[in-house]
C-alpha cells in the first residue's frame, strides 16, 4: 500500500461506459443502492460484471473503488494500516475505508479469493448497522447513504475448494450474471469493437462452442471479454483465426489435446 | 516335439546364423512336428542381436498363451520378418494376442495363417488413421459443436442411431494420413448435422417408414437430406464447408448431377428447411439418376433410429418434468409448491416457443433461458441440455412438456421398462451394463497392454437407512476427540513473519533497532514490518475401498467404521475428498461403487451409503486405480492422494492373481504416479509386507490391525506430503 494513494476523484467514471442490459439488473441495483443494501454479483469470468459496476458508477454518479481480491489479501489491506514515513508512523486508509468515508461504491472483485478473516470485516457494513470498525484507530465509521458495497464471485469453478460462507452471502442482494444471449452478444461485439456483424456472429458461435466444452476439458468456455479482444485484433488487421488463436484459444487452455479441439472448432466457423 | 529329420543346410546357415539355445527350447512343444528350432533357424534371415531378442520374446509370450499359437507363428516368422521387419512383426504379434483375448484360439490362428492380409492391412495402416487415436478428439469436437452429446464408436457401417456415430475402426481412403484424419472428422460432422439439423425428427421418420418401397425411396431421401445438410453446414460453419468441398471425392459427372439436384430442390438450401421438406420432395425426385454418395455420407438405418428415438422421447419427457419439479422445489417457489397449479405451468423457456416448429437450434444450451414464473432465469444446464435434445427429436417443444404439477410423482422405474433379466435389474439400480467404460490392463508376460480389456461400470452404493453412522460416532466418541485434535493441528494456520520489507504491522523491535542505527549514523534497515504468512493446505484425497468378498465379516465393519472416523476428521480440514468402493468378477464386469463424490458434501445420503458398503466379489485393483485416478487428476489440488483400504492381494477370476495381478496393479500405480498422484495403501493383511513394497514402494503403505489407528495414519500421510 502506498502512502500516497490515488486521489479519490480519480475513481469517478466520467464517460458513459457501453453496457447492454440482460434483464432488470440496473433497476435492481439502483433499488439496492437507494436502500443501502449490499449487492452480490455472481457469474463466470468475463461476462460483464466489472463493466456493469463501471456503468452503475457512472449512472449513480458515485466513484467506484475496485479491489481485486487475492489469497493474500488481508483485513489490513482493506481497512488500512500504519506506515512508516520519515521516522514517523502514518495511518493510511485502505480502499474500503476510503469508500466508506467518501460515500463511494466499493467493489470487491472475486471475494472468495481473499483470506477468510477478510470477509468478516465487511459483515457489519452489510447489515442495517452499516458500520466499519477501525480497531487500530479506535474509530467506528458509519457509512453514509451513498456508500454501496458490491462483491462478485464465480460460483462455477470455485465450488469445491472455495465457497462463500452462508454468513456472508446471506447479507447480500444477489444478481446472477451469465453470458449474454447470442444475438445480444453479437450486438455487444459490434458496438464495442466495430467488427462487422457476420464476423461477430461467427465469433459468438465459436465462443458458444467452447462453452459447450465446459466440464469436457475446459474449466470455462470463452468469455465475452475474450471474443471482444479477438474482435479488436481482427479490427486491427489481424487474420480472424490468428486473432482467435492468440486472444481466445491460448487464453483458454495449455492442454495440447483440448487446444487442438478448440482450434478445430475455431477453424470450422472462421 | 522336434522333427527328427534335419533340413538341408542353407546358405544362411553356412554364413553362421546363430539361434540361441533358449530360442530352440522355446519352440519345442509346438503342435506341428515340422515346426522346430532348427526349422526356424533355417527360415530366419540374418538377424542382429536386438532382433533376436524380439524373436525370443514373441515366441515366449505366444507359447505362454497357447503352444499352438507359437507353433503356427514360428512357421511363418521368417516370411513375416522379410515382409514386415521387426516393427511390423511386433504389430502382428499384438494383433494375434488381441484376437486371442477377444475371440479365442481359432480366430487368433486365423490372424497368423492369414499373414498376407495382415501385411496388406499393415501397409495401408501406415498411411491410414485409426479411430482409437482420434476418438477422444472427435467426441470433444462434437460436444463443442453442440446439441445432444453423441458417442463416437467403431462399427461395420457408417451411420448414426442418434445416440452414437458409428465410424470405421480404420480409415485409409485418401493418400495422406492428415487427409484421412480430416475425413474422419467430416464423417462425424456430417452425422452430427443429421442429428442437429432435425434430420431424424420423429414425425419425418414415421412418415418415411410408412412409404411403400423403402429401398427405392431411402437413397432419394438421403440425397435430398445431403443437399439440405451441406447447405446448413455451409451457412453455419464456413470453415467446415471448405473442407467438405475439398474432400468430397466425386467426379465431374456426379458433380453435375449434384448441381442439377440442387437446382431442382432449391428450397432445401434455405436456412429454414427441415427434414419434412425433404420428405415432401421425395415423390418429385423418384426415378431421377442419383449422384454417387460422397466419402462422408454414410448410410441410413431409419428403423433402428426410430426405435431409439421413441424410447428416448418417452424417457426425456419424464426426465424433464422430474428435473423441473426438482428445480422448482430448490427455488422454494410457492408457485410450484402450490398444487392448485397442476395445469398452469409457471415454467417458460426463452429461445424455444412451446408448440412452435423450431428448425434452427443453432446454439447450445447457453442460448436457452429457463424462467420460473416471473422470477427470472434459473440455472439448470441439465434441463437445458434435455430441451435441446427434445427439440432435436420432435422439432418443437410440446406444450405439455413444461406443465409440472406440485404433486409430480417422479420418474417411472426404468428397470421395469427395459424388461426382466440382468440388464433390467441393473438398470433399475442405476447400473448401466450397456455402456461400460473400457480400460486397458497390463500383461507383464507380454510386456504390453491388453487394449480395452476391462469393462467397468459405476454404480451407487445402495444406502442403508440404519443407525450405523451415529452408532459408530458414539462408540468411538472418546477416540474421536483425539482424532480431531490431531487433525486440528493440520488446519490452515498463519505464522507471523518479522523483519519484512512490507507487511500488515510495524515490527517495533526492528523499528527500535533501525532508530538506534540512524542515531549512530548507520544506514536504517528497510525491514521494519511484520506480516502473516499462511501455511497453505491444498490437498485432495480419494479413498478406494476394497469391497471384495474377502472383506465379509469384521473387515467390512472395520472399513466402514474407519470411513466414518475419516469423514469426521476430513470435514474439519475442508480438503476435498471422495470415497469409492471397488470389486468385480472377471475383466468383463469390473465395478466401482460410488459412496461420495468430490463435489458432494457429507450428507445423510453419503452417511447411509457408507453404512451400505457390503462385500461383493473379487479384487481387480488395476482398473479401479486407473478409473479413480482419472477423477483425482481432474481435481485441482497441489497434493493429490489415492488411498486404498484393502485386506489383501489383488485377485480375480481369469488369471488375475499372483504376479499377474501384482504387476497390473503396480503398473496402474506407476501410471497415476506419473500424473502427480501419490498412491498409498492401508491394509490389514499381515502378509502385505511381502508384496506391498513392490507395488507401492517401500514408504507408501502401512499395515494396521486396529481400526482406531486409521485416521492417525492418514494424518501422518498428510503431514509428510504437505510440510
Amino acid at each position: 500500500m502506498s502512502a500516497n494513494p490515488i486521489r479519490f476523484e480519480e475513481y469517478a467514471v466520467r464517460q458513459e461506459p457501453y453496457y447492454e442490459p440482460a434483464g432488470n439488473e440496473i433497476g435492481i441495483f439502483e433499488a439496492a443502492a437507494d436502500n443501502g443494501l449490499p449487492v452480490l454479483l455472481k457469474g463466470p469470468t468475463g461476462c460483464g460484471k466489472t463493466r456493469f459496476m463501471e456503468y452503475m458508477s457512472w449512472r449513480l454518479d458515485r466513484p467506484v473503488i475496485t479491489v481485486s481480491c487475492h489469497d493474500d489479501l488481508s483485513a489490513s489491506d482493506l481497512v488500512g494500516r500504519y506506515l512508516i514515513k520519515g521516522g514517523q508512523t502514518v495511518w493510511v486508509d485502505g480502499p474500503l475505508t476510503r469508500a466508506v468515508r467518501n460515500g463511494a461504491i466499493c467493489y470487491l472483485d472475486e471475494i472468495v479469493e481473499a483470506r477468510k478473516d477478510t470477509t468478516v470485516v465487511i459483515h457489519p457494513l452489510c447489515d442495517d448497522r452499516r458500520l466499519l470498525a477501525i480497531e487500530k484507530l479506535g474509530e467506528l465509521l458509519e457509512a453514509p447513504p451513498e456508500f454501496c458495497l458490491t462483491i462478485s464471485y464465480n460460483p462455477g469453478y470455485q465450488s469445491v475448494l472455495k465457497d462463500l460462507k452462508q454468513s456472508t452471502r446471506q447479507r447480500f442482494v444477489a444478481l446472477d450474471f451469465s453470458y449474454p444471449q447470442p444475438d445480444r452478444e453479437v450486438e455487444i461485439l459490434v458496438k464495442e469493437t466495430g467488427v462487422s456483424a457476420p464476423t461477430a456472429t461467427m465469433l459468438v458461435r465459436f465462443a458458444g462452442m467452447t462453452r459447450n466444452l465446459k466440464g469436457n476439458g475446459l474449466i470455462e468456455g470463452a468469455s465475452t471479454r475474450l471474443i471482444v479482444n479477438a474482435a479488436r485484433l481482427i479490427q486491427h488487421g489481424i487474420a480472424p483465426r490468428q486473432a482467435c488463436e492468440t486472444a481466445v484459444n491460448q487464453a483458454l487452455t495449455d492442454d495440447e489435446e483440448i487446444l487442438t479441439t478448440v482450434r478445430e472448432l475455431c477453424a470450422s466457423v472462421l | 516335439m522336434e522333427s527328427s529329420a534335419s533340413p538341408p543346410a542353407t546358405e544362411q546357415a553356412r554364413k553362421g546364423v546363430q539361434i540361441p539355445a533358449r530360442l530352440r527350447r522355446a519352440v519345442g512343444g509346438g503342435l506341428y512336428q515340422e515346426v522346430s528350432g532348427d526349422h526356424l533357424a533355417q527360415s530366419l534371415p540374418e538377424l542382429n542381436p536386438a532382433a533376436r531378442r524380439h524373436v525370443d520374446h514373441w515366441l515366449q509370450i505366444l507359447r505362454q498363451d497357447h503352444p499352438d499359437l507359437q507353433a503356427h507363428f514360428s512357421g511363418r516368422l521368417g516370411r513375416a520378418l522379410s515382409l514386415l521387419k521387426v516393427e511390423g512383426v511386433d504389430a502382428w504379434v499384438a494383433a494375434i494376442l488381441d484376437c486371442y483375448d477377444k475371440r479365442g484360439l481359432g480366430a487368433a490362428i486365423g490372424v497368423i495363417t492369414n499373414l498376407d492380409a495382415f501385411v496388406e492391412e499393415y501397409r495401408l495402416r501406415q498411411s491410414g488413421t485409426d479411430l482409437g487415436q482420434l476418438e477422444p478428439f472427435l467426441e470433444k469436437y462434437l460436444t463443442g459443436l453442440g446439441g445432444r452429446p453423441l458417442r463416437v464408436t467403431g462399427g461395420g457401417h457408417i451411420f448414426t442411431d442418434t445416440e452414437s456415430i458409428y465410424l470405421p475402426a480404420f480409415l485409409n481412403v485418401l493418400d495422406r494420413r492428415s487427409d484421412n484424419e480430416t475425413l474422419y472428422k467430416l464423417i462425424a460432422v456430417y452425422h452430427w448435422a443429421q442429428n442437429r439439423y432435425g434430420g431424424w425428427r420423429q414425425d419425418a421418420l414415421e412418415r418415411l417408414l410408412q412409404l411403400p418401397d423403402l429401398p427405392q425411396v431411402l437413397p432419394v431421401f438421403a440425397t435430398l437430406e445431403s443437399l439440405r445438410l451441406e447447405a446448413r453446414l455451409a451457412l453455419d460453419f464456413p470453415g467446415l464447408h471448405r473442407e467438405l468441398q475439398r474432400l468430397d471425392n466425386v467426379d465431374e459427372e456426379n458433380k453435375a448431377r449434384y448441381q442439377a439436384w440442387s437446382h431442382d430442390n432449391r428450397l432445401l438450401l434455405k436456412a429454414g428447411a427441415g427434414s419434412m421438406d425433404s420428405m415432401d420432395r421425395i415423390s418429385g425426385n423418384l426415378g431421377k439418376p442419383l449422384p454417387a454418395r460422397k466419402a462422408y455420407h454414410g448410410e441410413y438405418f431409419p428403423e433402428m433410429v426410430l426405435e431409439k428415438l421413441r424410447e428416448r422421447v418417452k424417457q426425456e419427457k419424464y426426465r424433464l418434468q422430474e428435473a423441473l419439479a426438482r428445480l422448482g422445489r430448490e427455488q422454494s417457489s410457492p408457485v410450484v409448491a402450490d398444487a392448485n397449479f397442476p395445469d398452469n405451468t409457471p415454467w417458460t423457456v426463452s429461445g424455444v416457443e412451446p408448440g412452435v416448429d423450431f428448425n434452427s437450434v443453432n446454439q447450445g444450451p447457453g442460448a436457452l433461458t429457463l424462467l420460473l414464473g416471473d422470477e427470472g432465469a434459473v440455472a439448470g444446464d441439465e434441463v437445458k441440455q434435455l430441451l435441446v435434445s427434445i427439440v432435436q427429436d420432435l422439432g418443437r417443444l410440446p406444450e405439455d412438456y413444461l406443465q409440472v404439477s406440485g404433486g409430480y410423482s417422479g420418474f417411472p422405474d426404468s428397470g421395469k421398462e427395459s424388461g426382466p433379466g440382468e440388464v433390467g435389474k441393473a438398470a433399475a439400480a442405476g447400473y448401466d451394463l450397456k455402456n461400460p467404460l473400457y480400460y486397458p490392463e497390463w500383461d507383464y508376460t507380454r510386456q504390453r497392454y491388453r487394449n480395452d480389456f476391462c469393462a467397468l461400470t459405476e454404480i451407487d452404493v445402495a444406502p442403508a437407512e440404519d443407525n450405523f453412522y451415529a452408532a459408530t460416532l458414539e462408540k468411538y466418541r472418546f477416540h474421536l476427540n483425539s482424532v480431531r485434535r490431531s487433525f486440528e493441528t493440520m488446519t490452515e494456520s498463519y505464522e507471523q513473519r518479522k523483519r519484512q520489507t512490507f507487511g500488515d504491522e510495524i515490527d517495533f523491535d526492528a523499528l527500535v533497532e533501525a532508530c538506534v542505527d540512524r542515531r549512530q549514523g548507520l544506514e536504517m534497515s528497510e525491514k521494519l514490518y511484520s506480516c502473516f504468512h499462511r501455511s497453505r493446505r491444498d490437498v485432495a484425497v480419494m479413498f478406494m475401498v476394497d469391497m471384495s468378498g474377502s472383506t465379509r465379516g469384521w473387515v467390512n465393519l472395520v472399513e466402514r467404521e474407519a470411513l466414518v472416523l475419516l469423514c469426521e476428521a476430513l470435514e474439519m480440514l475442508s480438503d476435498p475428498y471422495a470415497i469409492y468402493g471397488f470389486s468385480g468378477r472377471t475383466h468383463k464386469r469390473c465395478e466401482i461403487y460410488r459412496v461420495k463424490k468430490f463435489e458432494e458434501a457429507c450428507t445423510t445420503q453419503v452417511r447411509a451409503r457408507i453404512s451400505g458398503i457390503s462385500p461383493k466379489t473379487y479384487t481387480r485393483m488395476g482398473v479401479a486405480i486407473r478409473h479413480l485416478g482419472k477423477y483425482l487428476r481432474a481435481v485441482k489440488a497441489r497434493s493429490r492422494l489415492l488411498i486404498t483400504l484393502s485386506d489383501g492381494k489383488p485377485e480375480d477370476y481369469g488369471g488375475y492373481r499372483g504376479r499377474y495381478g501384482l504387476e497390473d496393479t503396480r503398473q496402474a500405480i506407476a501410471e497415476v504416479r506419473a500424473d502427480g498422484i501419490h498412491p498409498f495403501c492401508i491394509t490389514i493383511d499381515n502378509e502385505a509386507r511381502e508384496y506391498l513394497p513392490y507395488m507401492y514402494g517401500s514408504a507408501n503403505y502401512t499395515v494396521i490391525d486396529d481400526v482406531r489407528k486409521l485416521p492417525y495414519k492418514v494424518s501422518d500421510i498428510y503431514r509428510r506430503l504437505t510440510t
